[in-house]
């Protein structure tokens, strides 16, 4: 068999050293070739094909788990990890082993010593550990920052410093206390991000804070519209919105 | 039947009333009903009865009033004042705001009502038929002379009595709200010490950085030693000498330094760091920790993810209108498509909130080319002791 080659990808220069250094130690015979980050991994892997990868998880771009779920099928793939809970349950279940930094040789030895085994053999296909791993980060949360243009500038603004949102010809205005800003997310997508309790629709082109709203002004059985704390303007409820606001 | 009605006449009554209460009077509310219930009315029941034996003295000492209209009297002026004076400490603030005036004329209606019932009442008891005792010109003008007395005697209680429970009302409220906004700020402070303990025993941390000090002792390298001894001092900052409520602008650039330090050696040339403080803004006092959340985000979503890297700015500069700035700017990665969900600056904003109100803020702006400014504006003095918001 021609001499096997090994994709290493570690973000950390001190870390990459000491696993090098191991693997010298313990399988003199490899041949390495390194990455720093994720895309360099994958473009590694294109070039050179190789037989095995030692991937950090945490690294720049796409990480480690990323960079496995496109390379598992064709390459026998080693995870380097400080500590991650998850990911230990699920490389147990799964047929791909595991390094726990910093790396200690003879840990290391045991690895080589399964890889050495399975080089004859094709390596495992790891789709369905990565799904389950992709769904791991936990039911989304709501949006709780948005990133908006403040005149010029681009800024992050907390989603509870928002008043209220309004859709205008092409942006949807941010309203804060303290001024305006613009984003090019259309509301109804909004809608779908922001959190529920906290922002209602009162109107097909606008989203309310309720924290900020001081009362529902009601002009009529008709038309209704909402009062901000210490604001001028109201906002205009719409017919299928108003039952929002019913025992207020 | 009827007692259904009016018992629920009367309740929607008290609903209403209660509405317009605040947490503090309806609490006190709930807790004399309850001594009432219980035991209150025990007491009731004998002043009562002094001042039956009251009325039978009075009755003694002057003829006209028979024993039962003796003890009447007292027992009805008896009530008369405990009812005025419940009433009014239960519900001030009819005495004391713009509707006193409105007040004060019910008040002088419903007595004079409750005169003309009151003799027709008697009138027909009497025999007189109902408006009998009304021809009587000297019994009216006596008794409009002592309802009169007894009128300006009862708003002269009510008064009293509505200032006097203004002011504990306004007193108790200012201690409640006090020691909620304490409460708050101490929840706030454990989050935060929370989160620096969590970031310094955090596993990526701490095993990448004794990994990183292990290979360069194998190394012979003599940075191992610096290295350990940064990680020594940053794990100190979480020890229970080391938690004060305030600390210094200089200790907290201290502690920022520290850490990026660290990460500068386990990076290497993918992160170069500069600080920059005013000196007369050193010994300035500041919330905990947030210096460290800046510049672990700083790290963490702009440096890390950056293959090439960037450099960390920290700073502390005078601002206008006697304002500091706390700028922690790096040249990183920017805000990216996806913004984490920055739970460390979610308490940073609230423990902002809580120690200054509207006199601080922080303001995120994405830099060019690429990265993140960091801006945390707050009083030139910092948090002074006693001071409120």
């Amino acid at each position: 068999m021609s001499v096997p080659l090994a994709l290493v990808a570690e973000d950390e220069p001190l870390m990459l050293e000491r696993l090098l250094d191991a693997l010298r130690q313990v399988w003199p015979e490899l041949a390495i070739v390194t990455a720093a980050d994720g895309d360099a991994a994958l473009d590694v892997f294109e070039r050179r094909r190789p037989d095995v990868a030692f991937l950090d998880i945490r690294m720049p771009g796409p990480n480690g788990l990323e960079v496995a779920s496109r390379i598992a099928g064709a390459c026998h793939v080693v995870f380097v990890t400080a500590y991650d809970q998850h990911a230990i349950a699920a490389f147990e279940a799964g047929a791909v082993d595991y390094l726990l930094k910093p790396v200690d040789p003879e840990r290391l030895a045991v690895t080589v010593a399964r890889l050495k085994t399975r080089l004859s053999t094709p390596p495992a296909d790891l789709s369905s550990l990565f799904e389950s791993l992709a769904r791991m980060p936990g039911a989304r949360e709501p949006l709780r920052w948005i990133r908006a243009a403040v005149g010029r500038e681009v800024r992050l603004i907390a989603t509870a410093d928002v008043l209220y949102f309004q859709a205008d010809t092409k942006y949807t205005r941010v309203v804060l206390a303290s001024g305006e800003a613009l984003i090019k997310t259309p509301l109804k997508d909004l809608a779908r991000e922001l959190d529920p309790q906290v922002f209602w629709q009162v109107h097909r082109s606008a989203i309310v804070n309720v924290h900020a709203v001081a009362g529902i002004l009601r002009e009529d059985a008709e038309r209704q519209f909402v009062l901000f704390k210490g604001r001028a303007e109201r906002l205009p409820v719409s017919r299928q919105f108003q039952h929002l606001f019913r025992q207020m | 039947m009827a007692f259904r009605s009016v018992r629920t006449f009367y309740a929607s009554l008290v609903r209403r009333h209660v509405g317009t209460l605040s947490e503090v009077e309806r609490r006190d509310l709930s807790r004399f009903d309850r001594w009432f219930m219980t035991r209150g009315w025990r007491w009731l029941v004998g002043a009562c009865a002094l001042a039956s034996l009251a009325g039978l003295a009075l009755s003694r000492w002057r003829e006209r009033i028979s024993p039962l209209e003796g003890m009447a009297v007292a027992n009805v002026l008896l009530l008369g004042i405990l009812f005025c004076a419940a009433v009014t400490w239960f519900g001030y603030r009819k005495f004391h705001s713009r509707h006193t005036l409105r007040t004060v004329a019910e008040t002088v209606l419903g007595g004079i009502v409750g005169a003309a019932v009151a003799s027709m009442v008697v009138s027909l008891l009497q025999g007189k038929g109902p408006f009998g005792l009304l021809t009587d010109a000297a019994l009216m003008a006596s008794v409009a002379i002592g309802g009169g007395i007894a009128l300006v005697v009862f708003m002269a209680i009510a008064f009293a009595v509505a200032a006097l429970r203004h002011r504990e009302v306004v007193a108790r409220t200012a201690e409640l709200e006090g020691r909620a906004r304490q409460q708050a700020l101490s929840l706030e402070l454990a989050e935060s010490r929370l989160r620096l303990l969590e970031l310094q025993i955090e596993p990526h941390f701490l095993f990448n950085t004794l990994g990183s000090a292990q290979q360069l002792a194998e190394r012979g390298a003599p940075d191992a030693a610096r290295l350990l001894a940064d990680l020594i001092v940053f794990l100190r900052a979480a020890t229970p000498a080391m938690t004060q409520a305030t600390a210094t602008i200089e200790q907290e650039v201290k502690l920022a330094e520290t850490y990026l330090r660290i990460m500068g050696k386990r990076l290497g040339e993918r992160l170069q760091h500069r600080v920059r403080v005013d000196p007369a803004l050193a010994a300035v006092r500041i919330p905990p920790g947030m210096v460290m959340t800046l510049v672990e985000n700083a790290v963490k979503h702009g440096i890390e993810p950056a293959p090439a890297g960037g450099t960390i700015e920290v700073a502390a500069e005078r601002a206008a209108r006697g304002k500091l700035a706390i700028v922690v700017a790096d040249t990183g990665r920017g805000f990216g498509a996806t913004v984490g969900q920055g739970i460390g600056l979610a308490n940073l904003r609230e423990r902002l909130a809580l120690h200054f109100g509207a006199r601080a803020e922080l303001v995120l702006t994405e830099a060019e080319p690429h990265g993140v400014v960091a801006k945390l504006v707050m009083p030139e003095k910092g948090l002074v002791p006693g001071a409120g918001k």
